[in-house]
């Protein structure tokens, strides 16, 4: 009974950790997909109506919610209390569903948005839109293949423990 | 820590006039219009970038036509002038990279005690300030423009720059009276035809007159029959005169008020006698 109790229980965690993998993919494709609406609301405000970037920002954080909308939130208190640094831009876009690899990238996006002439700006903004697509497309892939995997896999093997326990 | 927190340390704020930033110099500031220097505080490119990240918001792109003109407005009229390299864009200069120094000027309302402005205002007419660079022209144009108001002159500014009125989101920082209309961040060749029409004012106080086109504005003002009072860059008045473009203005105003040190007002002299 106890070995059947406990082979229930592990299953039950595999089956978990399964579902919460597929759960991270789908998470960094909104947090990576999220980045790409800020930047186009971005190349809106930045072209047509001149705004300045905390009240682009606080347009955008009003449109959502998301871990991506957090971190944005953060980023735009620290711009309208001054200029922020590349650290404290770091610390904003520390999130737990991107690699290391996206957070280089949001790191020099972010630490040097605003500081430059409106041409600039703009052809730095459609650089990171480039990058930020194949990214997605990445995040997209992965998400169908693996994330979509996780779970059956989580089952079968907490099914296998099952019957290797009893 | 910022140049500014040390600044704070050092500075009263109350009668902080200029702060001159230059790349690997000595920051400089003037106190009620008296340069003094700060040797220990050499300005790192790095102080620029802060700097213009606070003036602009972290957003440098929304002043690009700004930049073009070799200045940016901050929040209470606060006025920074900005060198650096041009970038030249279809045969115009599109924007400034590469920012070597910075000056931002501050603006204050100063009450002047002054018998001879004083009797001005009593019989106001078309006036001009005329004086140096930092000098005190705009400080008294904001007085005078606050004078008439009380006096319930209908008062426009045609506040270009936004320095004179200190506008911040759409609410003036400086009192310039209960009678005064301002127009702020619209080049003011635009606003003279306009705003006549559809304003009505007694009076039209703009500052720094640059240009034919706006002499001809002002002029065409007058002859509507609307007052003027407004500032020009001329150490004297016998240069004005001199010069074909801006003598022109003589003929239409009476008054000249003649600045010749920080604040002190030589003289106001009443042409209509040389030019009835």
């Amino acid at each position: 009974m106890l070995k059947f109790a406990i082979s229930g229980v592990l299953c039950f965690i595999s089956a978990y950790l399964g579902f919460a993998g597929k759960k991270y993919f789908n998470k960094r494709c909104k947090y990576l997909k999220d980045f790409s609406e800020f930047l186009s609301l971005l190349r809106d405000g930045i072209s047509f109506a001149n705004d300045k970037l905390p009240q682009i920002g606080r347009k955008f954080i009003a449109s959502g919610k998301g871990a991506f909308y957090t971190d944005i939130e953060d980023y735009i208190n620290i711009v309208e209390k001054g200029n922020p640094t590349e650290e404290q831009v770091m610390k904003c876009f520390d999130s737990k569903y991107i690699s290391k690899q996206d957070k280089v990238l949001l790191k020099e996006f972010f630490s040097q948005l605003g500081k430059f002439d409106y041409d600039t700006q703009i052809s730095r903004l459609d650089m990171t839109s480039a990058q930020l697509k194949k990214t997605i497309e990445k995040a997209e892939k992965d998400c169908r293949t693996t994330g979509n995997l996780m779970p059956k896999l989580g089952l079968v093997i907490g099914i296998a423990i099952m019957i290797i326990l009893a | 820590m910022t140049i500014f927190n040390e600044l704070y340390r050092i500075v009263d704020f109350n009668v902080l006039t200029e702060v001159r930033l230059r790349v690997d110099k000595p920051l400089y500031y003037a106190e009620a219009g008296k340069y003094k220097k700060i040797n220990d505080l050499i300005i790192s490119n790095d102080d620029l970038t802060y700097t213009l990240g606070v003036a602009t918001k972290t957003s440098l792109y929304a002043y690009n036509d700004y930049l073009a003109e070799g200045y940016i407005t901050y929040d209470g009229g606060i006025r920074i002038g900005i060198t650096g390299e041009g970038v030249i864009k279809n045969g115009q200069l599109s924007t400034l990279k590469n920012i070597t120094s910075l000056c931002i000027r501050i603006p204050r309302y100063v009450a002047i005690r002054n018998e001879k402005i004083d009797k001005l205002i009593a019989k106001f007419d078309n006036t001009l300030i005329i004086s140096k660079p930092g000098y005190g022209k705009t400080t008294l144009l904001r007085y005078m423009i606050k004078s008439l108001s009380d006096r319930e002159y209908n008062v426009l500014v045609l506040d270009e720059r936004g320095e004179l009125s200190g506008v911040v989101d759409g609410q003036l920082s400086i009192d310039l009276g209960a009678c005064t209309d301002v127009v702020v961040g619209v080049p003011k060749i635009k606003s003279y035809s306009s705003q006549v029409r559809s304003m009505r004012p007694d009076v039209i106080a703009t500052d720094e007159i640059f240009g034919e086109k706006e002499i001809d504005c002002i002029l065409d003002c007058i002859r509507c029959g609307v007052k003027v009072v407004a500032t020009l860059h001329s150490d004297e008045l016998a240069k004005v005169e001199k010069s074909p473009s801006y003598s022109r203005l003589l003929k239409d105003f009476r008054y000249v008020v003649s600045i010749i040190g920080i604040g002190n007002i030589d003289k106001v002299i009443d042409l209509r006698g040389n030019y009835a």
